[in-house]
């Protein structure tokens, strides 16, 4: 990006294919208040201008998602839809509708699904290799390193097999039994100057500040680091997205209807739920500097609101604000958007909403603007959707390849004028957005820029 | 363990030194930040038991929905009384919520179900009180709070939360921020017979017009967190300041305010829970 932000691309014109949008006048004028006001701001790139400490660089990328481990194996995953969804088999789903969850291939000598040293193992992977990743771009920086965790899992009971335990006198914990992960079966300590992970890097011995925004955790994550290395609170932070699959959240899920046997179908007409998956998704941010300069891409700005008439459910006037939110903060005008990964996981009204809510923001240029979902590959990965998400925005903007929406064949119809990604943009993607919403009403949006 | 120090600290006066000749960057060298409000009520609140006639489960109370989500709206909604702020503030007020396993109670009733009666017998609306997000979401919902909202956990929650509410005012996010926190242990063992005591807190940062404002302002936030997964810590979260397990009461850095606000001391106190600090000093802040 090396232009300053032009003003809005003329009013927002009512759109015939959509009905929502005729119900809505008076908003959308506020809308395009609020639209215009954000596109009036300065554009202050890196190029164009030297607020390089309002903008952190993405140094470093680790991944382990149902695809596979690291970044070429997810954007394989996105393209193929082959990720390791099977049934679950380390509790009891005999008496569920929805048997199937993703996971990650196994390694060998890796904790199973279902030992408590599984999240570990995934948050120690993960971590150690966005920072090898950062370590190649940037070379040796001993600068010290937070870590800004999302998840949903707050370490209470996994399980029944825990919770028998404890009530029969035989172990002491009622929780997920955490410890640090220790590569290579060595003994587990302290995770200070860790170094023995092949290939990896050590692991931060910074401070740790938890996000728990349900399935925005990942997301607000990396808001919250943003804030954090703006204000120089921090100056690198390398941000984790973890979950895994738990017999307690599962169940509950099942519980709320909300799993769905065919898998998460976004933007489909058979949509009717999520499947879940477990991640460990990490991303390395660090203060523009000289030696920042060769990153994949900046983080711009970040949105939240929690407007909801209730909890289970995003209203799209509260996806919406947090989408302008992140466009004013990352002083983008909606004109220069041209990516959004969406949350889109495939609910009957949560994509709904979502689109809506893109609609009002972009208007006449949402049909142009690339909207992808890659829940329809992954799954939902719980608290690590909105950073291996924000992964796929930034390989996307990196590499200026833009993949399709998996499952299109049977879209709804009402939204066959938009770019499900399975048109190919008019020129490579330089703006990305991801989004996120979670149980409780929680919407966030994250802006990246490709410099 | 929650250290809520009375005691004289070298950080406020290291703090206004630094906000003379500062950068404009934050940290531990950030300008004041106004506390308008703050309500800590506490009190013994047993965890509903599983009936022992299976058909009764779907009248038990949930404790999370019934007990504690009550408990906490009720406190902030006396924190932005206090505060005195308008209706329009209080729509714009962002919210931090601050919670290390007071919502745990769920995951337990979800495995003590499944382990018994059977996922059928599961209360669908159990899952919604699940994450501590439930916390923020109810406050938001049922406030009108419009703002950003953000939940942090672990042991160093307490003090992250006050923290990032500062800097989310001082930088503008938000003028105001509604920071709140429960605490709410779980029973050691299955014979424990002794009634936890229910804490919720909560404090208004930024703008207000309440009797507490220009009283007390914080300032310094360090994070120093840790989680079980990267660092061991002592589980019972029961000595020195830097420790932080899942005992630690995440709602002890209010208390502490709460008595540095009574106190009339010009003196700054530090705040220290689960590794992170922060510093309340005398006067009004942002």
């Amino acid at each position: 990006m090396s232009t300053a932000g032009a003003p809005a691309t003329g009013g927002r014109a009512t759109n015939a294919q959509t009905a929502q949008a005729q119900a809505t006048n008076a908003q959308t004028a506020q809308t395009q208040a609020a639209h215009a006001q954000a596109a009036q701001a300065p554009y202050e790139g890196a190029r164009a201008g030297e607020d390089l400490g309002r903008a952190p660089v993405v140094t470093g990328l680790g991944v382990l998602s149902p695809g596979g481990t690291g970044t070429e194996a997810l954007w394989r995953v996105c393209r193929s839809g082959d990720g390791e969804f099977r049934e679950v088999t380390h509790f009891d789903v005999s008496r569920t509708g929805t048997r199937i969850a993703g996971f990650v291939p196994e390694e060998p000598g890796a904790p199973l699904p279902g030992e408590a040293a599984r999240l570990p193992y995934l948050l120690h992977r993960a971590v150690t290799s966005a920072l090898a990743d950062a370590r190649d771009r940037t070379g040796v920086r001993n600068v010290p390193t937070a870590l800004v965790l999302g998840t949903t899992d707050s370490g209470g009971c996994p399980g029944t097999e825990v919770w028998r335990a404890w009530a029969e006198g035989n172990s002491p914990r009622l929780d997920a039994g955490w410890e640090p992960y220790a590569p290579g079966g060595a003994s587990p300590g302290d995770r200070d100057g860790d170094s023995d992970d092949p290939g990896g890097a050590p692991f931060p011995d910074g401070p740790v500040v938890q996000v728990g925004n349900a399935s925005a955790a990942g997301a607000t994550a990396l808001g919250v680091a943003t804030d954090l290395l703006r204000d120089g609170v921090v100056e690198r932070v390398v941000v984790c997205g973890v979950d895994t699959v738990t017999e307690t959240a599962f169940h509950g899920l099942a519980s709320l209807r909300t799993l769905n046997p065919r898998g998460c179908r976004p933007f489909s007409t058979r949509r009717a739920g999520i499947r879940i998956s477990e991640c460990g998704a990490a991303m390395v941010l660090e203060r523009g500097t000289a030696e920042t300069t060769s990153g994949y891409a900046r983080l711009r700005g970040w949105g939240s609101s929690n407007e909801a008439s209730q909890a289970a459910r995003p209203d799209y006037e509260g996806v919406a604000k947090a989408v302008q939110r992140a466009l004013a903060d990352a002083r983008t005008g909606a004109d220069r958007l041209d990516y959004v990964n969406a949350h889109a996981a495939g609910t009957r009204h949560g994509d709904i909403a979502e689109l809506r809510a893109l609609d009002e923001v972009l208007g006449d240029r949402l049909p142009k603007v690339p909207v992808v979902s890659t829940k329809a590959a992954l799954g939902h990965c719980q608290g690590a959707a909105g950073t291996v998400e924000a992964i796929m925005t930034v390989l996307t903007l990196a590499r200026g390849e833009v993949l399709p929406t998996l499952g299109l064949e049977d879209r709804d119809p009402r939204w066959d004028h938009l770019n499900l990604g399975d048109r190919a943009p008019e020129a490579p993607p330089s703006v990305g957005m991801t989004i996120s919403c979670g149980l409780g009403g929680s919407n966030v949006a994250v802006v990246f820029s490709r410099d | 363990m929650t250290d809520a120090s009375t005691s004289p600290s070298a950080s406020p006066s290291v703090a206004y030194a630094a906000t003379e000749a500062a950068p404009p960057a934050g940290g531990s060298y950030a300008a004041p930040v106004n506390l308008a409000g703050l309500v800590v009520r506490s009190a013994p609140q047993p965890v509903p038991r599983l009936p022992e006639r299976t058909e009764e489960l779907p009248r038990t109370p949930l404790a999370v929905r019934d007990l504690l989500r009550p408990a906490l709206l009720a406190t902030a909604e006396a924190a932005v009384a206090e505060a005195g702020l308008s209706p329009e503030e209080v729509r714009n007020m962002g919210c931090v919520t601050a919670s290390n396993g007071a919502t745990a109670a769920t995951g337990t009733y979800i495995a003590q179900v499944l382990a018994g009666p059977g996922p059928r017998w599961l209360t669908p609306e159990c899952f919604l009180h699940y994450s501590p997000h439930t916390l923020t979401g109810e406050l938001c919902i049922a406030l009108g709070l419009d703002g950003c909202a953000v939940t942090l956990t672990g042991a160093s929650a307490g003090v992250d939360a006050l923290g990032y509410a500062a800097l989310m005012v001082r930088t503008g996010r938000c003028r105001s921020v509604l920071v709140a926190a429960a605490h709410w242990p779980q029973p050691a063992t299955a014979d424990d017979e002794s009634v936890p005591l229910l804490t919720t807190a909560a404090a208004i940062l930024g703008s207000g017009g309440g009797a507490v404002n220009g009283r007390v302002s914080v300032t310094g936030w360090r994070p120093g967190g840790s989680h079980p997964a990267v660092r061991r810590d002592d589980a019972a979260g029961t000595t020195g300041e830097a420790s932080g397990g899942r005992g630690t009461d995440v709602t002890a850095p209010f208390t502490a305010l709460a008595h540095r606000r009574d106190s009339h001391d010009a003196r700054g106190t530090e705040l220290v829970c689960g590794g992170s600090r922060l510093t309340a000093v005398a006067g009004a802040g942002a």
